[in-house]
């Protein structure tokens, strides 16, 4: 027990459970509020919460593990993390509301195609919730010294307070907030790192191969990503990964037009190449730092709470139990937002898509809507918190590669077709969909990651980690394959109104 | 509001085709960058990791990454700047024959022009659609 960590640490969750009460009281009362925070924010702000959904847990405390762990390779991620980012902004932000659902739905028919979409999320969701709940519960574990499943347990009660009552405007003000004190708390940690080495980067780099086990090796690829398939899997679903996550989606759409929303994304793209640059830094210092320290190892001679802690322990390290304590604040920050505005983006897919949409065929009302989305958020936190104790001893950037794999496969084809292609039709839509979602899952559940190393269950069946490269291009080919010998009628009137949507893409009429 | 006079409209088409090339042509750029970094990762991993000088431990595969999250960044702020400056169209326009469309950004005002010309009614109906279908 930590005393001075515990008091930071609690300090700031008291503060933002105010905020979250105060953005209650503001109103989450109509179903915009709740989704969109009423379009309302302003565009740095935005940009800061954009920013603040991208920089979650996952990448925090599993980049520097990874690079921690496995050198150069960490770096990887990091790149691949911040290349996706643009690409939606050049490919696919300008049109679309609230979901992805909504792009596609523009002009397909709106049920399947809101049904596939909806479940699409759910899936994406509920994986990249387990990554931010076993970040989380480490976290607990390790400040507070509780049990793993406690630990887990209290992250999913403070998650479901925070998504139902607080709503959008609450996780975007937290999400705000956040992003502040990641990064000067980052800032901070590179600078004590560096100023430990005398200002030298060289110096930095040259401890850190001198203590690293496979010494020069941590400076080049090869420590994670050890052959060229597992690379350029890996590649597609980091760079095609970000465009189909249906809460960095959502975000792009609160502000309130195009312009604030491309300035919000420059000023979330800066502070994101910050922030990733950083990150090499302190794994890089971690190394250096921590690897060494007798003080961090437990009996066994692992390091204490896992790897994923170890940024932790450099806080510790380098600035003593105040930096600990104000790290750890950070980080769980960061994961109580990150996980509400994804809790949030599955309750929306659930109670807009395929409850108001689909089940009531856009006759429910806003009450039973908002309702409905409530009780989701309910039942995605349990699913987590259970998720979460199964997968306790996982990398979590490793993680969120595949939910960047499943988001890469079940929903980028699609998007990306229904906007360029003006044969893309209903079916092709649906069953290229389902193909990358039914593809990605499973072949990640026959990965060596999930089958042999959580499931225990022995060799696996498919011998890569990552199953982009299979699933990707499974996706886009049953789409256009099923699209050019869909003959229905639908699916001409759907090809018929491709200008249409392209009018109203490119003007942005329409769009509320 | 008439989409297809929107789309026959000479301004409108040139927007359009230079928006889609834009956007293209840039995530082309982004993407290639990074496929080839990932290709070099996938088959040659000892290009990366040279030392940038002798005696140093600092690879190329250190600074082209550090490269490569720069150049995300540049690109972006690229478009950015790009698509929020002023449309200029050459084409001449049906109000009067003047060369130059000067518009905010590629979407609300030009659209509203757009809308006054085709639809005598009034502009863009803003009001909810339930109000809309009582009409």
């Amino acid at each position: 027990m930590n005393v001075t960590a515990i008091i930071m640490f609690l300090a700031f969750v008291a503060i933002s459970l105010g905020i979250t009460c105060w953005a209650a009281r503001r109103g989450t009362s109509t179903a915009k509020d709740f989704y969109a925070a009423g379009a309302g924010l302003k565009r740095f702000q935005n940009g800061h919460a954009i920013a603040g959904d991208y920089t979650s847990a996952a990448t925090f405390l599993g980049v520097t593990a990874l690079v921690y762990a496995s050198g150069y390779d960490g770096m990887i991620y990091a790149i691949g993390f911040l290349v996706g980012f643009p690409m939606i902004l050049f490919l696919i932000a300008e049109p679309g509301r609230y979901t992805f659902a909504d792009v596609a739905a523009y002009r397909l028919s709106e049920a399947p195609v809101r049904a596939i979409a909806g479940v699409n999320t759910l899936v994406i969701v509920v994986f990249y919730l387990i990554a931010q709940m076993v970040g989380a519960g480490k976290l607990i574990q390790l400040l507070f010294g509780l049990p793993y499943v406690y630990a887990v347990g209290i992250v999913g009660g403070l998650m479901m307070v925070y998504a139902t009552f607080g709503g959008m405007l609450a996780t975007t003000l937290v999400q705000i907030i956040k992003a502040v004190l990641l990064m000067s708390g980052s800032a901070l940690m590179s600078f004590l790192i560096l100023w430990h080495f005398g200002s030298s980067l060289e110096a930095l780099f040259r401890e850190a191969v001198a203590l690293y086990p496979k010494a020069a090796a941590i400076m080049a690829p090869g420590g994670l990503v050890k052959d060229p398939i597992s690379a350029i899997s890996l590649g597609l679903a980091l760079i095609f990964g970000t465009a189909g996550l249906p809460h960095i989606l959502m975000r792009f759409f609160t502000v309130r037009d195009a312009r604030d929303a491309r300035t919000s994304v420059l000023v979330a793209t800066g502070f994101i190449s910050v922030f990733y640059s950083l990150l090499f830094v302190l794994g890089f210092g971690a190394i250096a730092l921590v690897s060494t320290n007798p003080q961090f190892r437990d009996a066994a001679g692992g390091l204490i709470g896992g790897v994923n802690m170890v940024v932790l322990h450099l806080a510790d390290a380098v600035g003593g139990s105040l930096l600990l304590g104000f790290i750890s604040a950070v980080a769980f920050a960061t994961i109580l937002a990150v996980v509400s505005g994804l809790t949030l983006a599955g309750a929306s897919a659930a109670s807009h898509d395929l409850y108001a949409r689909v089940i009531r065929g856009g006759r429910g009302s806003e009450d039973e809507e908002v309702l409905v989305s409530k009780a989701a958020v309910v039942a995605i936190s349990l699913l987590a918190m259970g998720l979460g104790v199964m997968f306790e001893n996982q990398n979590i950037a490793f993680m969120v590669g595949l939910v960047f794999a499943i988001a890469a496969s079940a929903n980028f084809p699609v998007i990306l077709l229904s906007i360029v292609w003006p044969d893309l039709t209903t079916r092709g839509a649906v069953s290229g969909s389902l193909a990358g979602l039914l593809s990605s899952v499973g072949l990640v559940a026959l990965s060596p990651g999930v089958w042999t190393a959580t499931l225990k269950l022995g060799p696996a069946p498919f011998p890569y980690d990552n199953p982009a490269l299979v699933s990707v291009p499974l996706a886009f080919a049953v789409s256009w394959a099923v699209s050019v010998l869909d003959r229905s009628t639908s699916a001409a009137l759907v090809r018929a109104s491709f200008a249409a949507q392209h009018v109203r893409a490119q003007t942005g009429l329409g769009i509320e | 509001m008439d989409l297809q006079r929107i789309r026959d409209y000479p301004a409108f088409r040139q927007l359009a085709s230079e928006r889609t090339r834009f956007g293209a042509g840039m995530s082309l750029g982004m993407a290639g960058v990074y496929f080839t970094y990932i290709l070099t990762i996938a088959f040659w991993p000892q290009l990366l990791g040279r030392p940038l000088w002798s005696g140093t431990v600092i690879t190329w595969g250190v600074l082209i990454g550090v490269g490569l999250i720069a150049f995300g960044f540049v690109l972006t702020a690229v478009y950015v700047q790009r698509a929020n400056s002023p449309f200029r169209s050459s084409q001449p326009t049906s109000s009067g024959g003047s060369a130059m469309i000067s518009r905010r950004t590629c979407g609300v005002l030009f659209t509203t022009a757009c809308a006054l010309l085709s639809d005598p009614v009034g502009p863009i109906d803003r009001r909810p659609h339930s109000a809309r279908d009582r009409r």
